[in-house]
């Protein structure tokens, strides 16, 4: 059953929508003295719009059954630009643009096992620029001066940032709210004087950092023909074999944390989170489950600090500080706590804010000149726009970006659940006792 | 000797920097169960507007920083009432980004208001080359002993409010228990108001008075408060006296074991300030495991 009625509201959102689209390609593209920046401000302006008209009539526009023809034709149209873009994006834009995205994609991984800790488990840790700077250094020391190979490093760091994140999470255990905050605030400043430490200094580099040598960078090999690299120049082909290599590692760690959460094992952290009596009474042990969870998002942090080096074949300490940490968090809520997309919606946000931020200038944007709003480019007061987001995030979008997305969306567009048949319910107890879960209740 | 000395009392003057940094941290956990990550950008703000009043507008030394502090109470007090009181302080995260994002914005505001470069910044005691006393054979500078002086004065001072005055007995009620304040009309909002002003007035004040040893720039208050929050920590996050001895600690253990580190320890010669972070990291650390509310705060009761 499809239902539609005032479809002009669905109009003004697909609209709104293709005109954010554009004004975010043209800001990308570095016109930033136009009337884009304007447009883009009017079009999510128009989206909220068609929300608030939809939510005060009480009904959304579009109403579709779950599973019914028309929803996944949808559905699967959705799928499609998604894979679209993620095909078409390193042969759109320009080498730098791919290695800005590229940089997006190792914040997205970290910020997947940030996801896990803060969003999940509901502990507050500002270490993970610390745990990212462990798999950093971890591939260029043992890729220099041990002769692995850069893919080989992984099957080290994953074992290694896992011990270290136990290491670091059984004080977690006794140290709780702002007060682990603090600590590991206080282990972001630490780590890079730690790398500094005479004799350490030897193997990290000290206040230079390290590179990779060229030889045993990452080089586009024999794929280069079914990339479509051959006739681009060396940058590009560098950046767009880089972001193919992300895309495959960033995707597997987007499935492995999606069925971390859907496991046992990710209901039993939630509900720690949920009420940490109630977890305990239901059998759930709260110190295994909390140790391991950060030892987890240890290792996803490791990981996006394997793709830094990937990326930029050096590490820095200095790279790896609180500043990090904050980025993280900041990326993280960006997106959105508590959601898997946010993580790379959030990393994807914040890495061209941050780089708008310094080009974008208020005068430029408005042609009208006040005098007081005369911000030169790359005026120190553009980093309040980072300030800024923060706290409209913790007003108006608790969520983040995508939780937003997803509010507009529902009240545009609801989705009737399937009510299950007797036979689906039937079959699904049995495939839930294939993999020894508790029994569910077969009647409905 | 005389020269650990010296370097003692320049432990408890940095100590005594951190200790009314970390006590004004306090008053805001006391109030509303939260940390202020804001604190160094609101001490750094007041250090300037201190600047502007003092030095530009040739006001009074003393005079500049304490409108710079009052300066800070009325943004502070703005803050809280506009962008934390909408808030369930039992939900940390959305307070932890508000803070940062303050923090943000003053550090900005600061470095397009004022400039990128360090500014030199004179200290409200006597700093000449005599301005000392010997005490066996070490120089005990008046601009160090001031800065003990001056804490020793506004913790006395916090004390006074917070025990003799009718809205500090309304504070200690909100800080105990909430709801049962609000019971007995106690009106919570306009309490915690003020524990936000006092608090940025202690910032204010300690911004002045650590310019002078460090410089003005909009990063300068950043490490110490790093050291404030670990003094904080150390003393338990909503114990007064124990910011004030938290604070005194960290100094003394970072003055004069720095030194001592860098010339006997291998592999630590080159390291000068960083190595103090270190230390107060360890700290912490090593109390907290151990006594997981702090040395002198309350215990909270767990379950499981």
């Amino acid at each position: 059953m499809i239902k539609m009625q005032r479809p002009w509201i669905l109009g003004l959102g697909a609209v709104s929508l293709v005109v954010l689209g554009l004004s975010v390609i043209h800001l990308l593209n570095k016109e930033t003295a136009s009337y884009w920046p304007y447009l883009g401000i009017l079009s999510i302006l128009g989206l909220g719009g068609a929300t608030a008209v939809a939510q005060r009539a009480g009904e959304p526009v579009l109403v579709v059954n779950e599973g019914s023809r028309a929803h996944r034709t949808w559905q699967t149209a959705g799928w499609g630009v998604f894979a679209f873009f993620v095909v078409a994006t390193p042969y759109l834009l320009d080498s730098f643009r791919v290695q800005q995205v590229n940089k997006s994609m190792y914040y997205a991984v970290a910020v997947l096992g940030v996801n896990l800790i803060i969003g999940y488990s509901g502990l507050i840790s500002l270490g993970h620029g610390a745990f990212m700077g462990v798999g950093a250094f971890m591939s260029v020391i043992l890729v220099e001066d041990y002769g692995f190979k850069l893919w080989q490093v992984l099957f080290v760091i994953v074992p290694v940032a896992f011990v270290i994140g136990v290491i670091v999470g059984i004080p977690a255990l006794r140290i709780k709210g702002l007060y682990l905050a603090l600590v590991t605030f206080a282990l972001s400043f630490a780590f890079p004087i730690i790398l500094k430490i005479e004799g350490i200094d030897k193997r990290t580099g000290g206040d230079l950092g390290r590179n990779i040598s060229l030889e045993n960078q990452v080089q586009p090999g024999r794929l280069k023909g079914i990339l479509g690299l051959n006739g681009l120049d060396a940058p590009a082909q560098e950046q767009i074999y880089k972001y193919w290599l992300m895309v495959l590692v960033v995707g597997i760690c987007f499935l492995l944390v999606r069925n971390i959460i859907k496991s046992r094992a990710g209901r039993a952290i939630i509900a720690i989170k949920e009420n940490q009596i109630g977890a305990a009474v239901s059998g759930v042990p709260l110190t295994t489950y909390k140790v391991i969870t950060f030892g987890i998002s240890a290792v996803f942090a490791a990981i996006g600090g394997w793709l830094y080096a990937l990326l930029f074949s050096e590490a820095n300490p200095n790279s790896f500080g609180p500043l990090l940490a904050i980025a993280l968090l900041l990326a993280l809520v960006l997106g959105g706590v508590y959601t898997l997309q946010g993580a790379l919606v959030g990393s994807l946000l914040y890495v061209f804010l941050d780089d708008l931020r310094t080009r974008v200038t208020l005068t430029s944007v408005a042609g009208w000149r006040p005098s007081f709003f005369q911000i030169a480019e790359g005026s120190p007061l553009t980093q309040a726009v980072l300030g800024l987001a923060l706290i409209l995030i913790a007003f108006f979008a608790p969520g983040g970006v995508v939780s937003l997305a997803r509010k507009v969306r529902t009240s545009l567009i609801r989705v009737v659940p399937a009510i299950p048949t007797a036979d689906a319910v039937a079959s699904s107890a049995s495939a839930d006792k294939a993999v020894s879960e508790p029994e569910v209740a077969t009647t409905h | 000797m005389s020269l650990f000395l010296q370097r003692m009392i320049e432990g408890l003057s940095n100590g005594a920097m951190y200790g009314v940094v970390a006590v004004s941290l306090v008053i805001i956990f006391k109030a509303t169960t939260l940390i202020n990550f804001a604190q160094g950008g609101l001490a750094m703000f007041g250090a300037y507007m201190a600047n502007v009043f003092a030095i530009e507008q040739g006001l009074p030394l003393i005079v500049g920083i304490l409108m710079g502090a009052a300066v800070m109470a009325v943004v502070a007090s703005g803050i809280e009432r506009v962008l934390i009181r909408p808030f369930d302080p039992s939900n940390h995260l959305p307070v932890v980004l508000i803070t940062f994002g303050i923090a943000y914005i003053l550090q900005a505001v600061a470095a397009w208001k004022f400039g990128t470069e360090f500014k030199s910044f004179p200290s409200p005691f006597p700093a000449g080359p005599n301005d000392h006393i010997e005490i066996a054979g070490a120089r005990l500078r008046y601009e160090r002993l001031g800065v003990v002086l001056v804490l020793v004065i506004m913790v006395g001072l916090v004390h006074l409010i917070l025990n003799k005055t009718k809205i500090g007995l309304a504070f200690r009620a909100v800080s105990s228990n909430t709801e049962s304040a609000k019971l007995v009309g106690v009106k919570t909002g306009r309490t915690l108001n003020f524990g936000w002003a006092l608090a940025a007035m202690f910032g204010g004040v300690a911004g002045g008075l650590v310019a002078h040893f460090t410089q003005l720039d909009s990063g300068f208050m950043d490490k110490i408060l790093i050291f404030s929050f670990a003094a904080a920590t150390l003393g338990g996050l909503d114990s007064i006296n124990g910011a004030v001895i938290g604070g005194l600690i960290i100094g003394l253990v970072e003055s004069p074991i720095q030194p001592m580190v860098r010339d006997y320890v291998p592999g630590f010669h080159f390291l000068t300030s960083d190595l103090a972070l270190l230390v107060a990291f360890l700290l912490i650390l090593g109390v907290l495991l151990v006594k997981p509310a702090g040395l002198f705060g309350t215990t909270r009761v767990e379950r499981v």
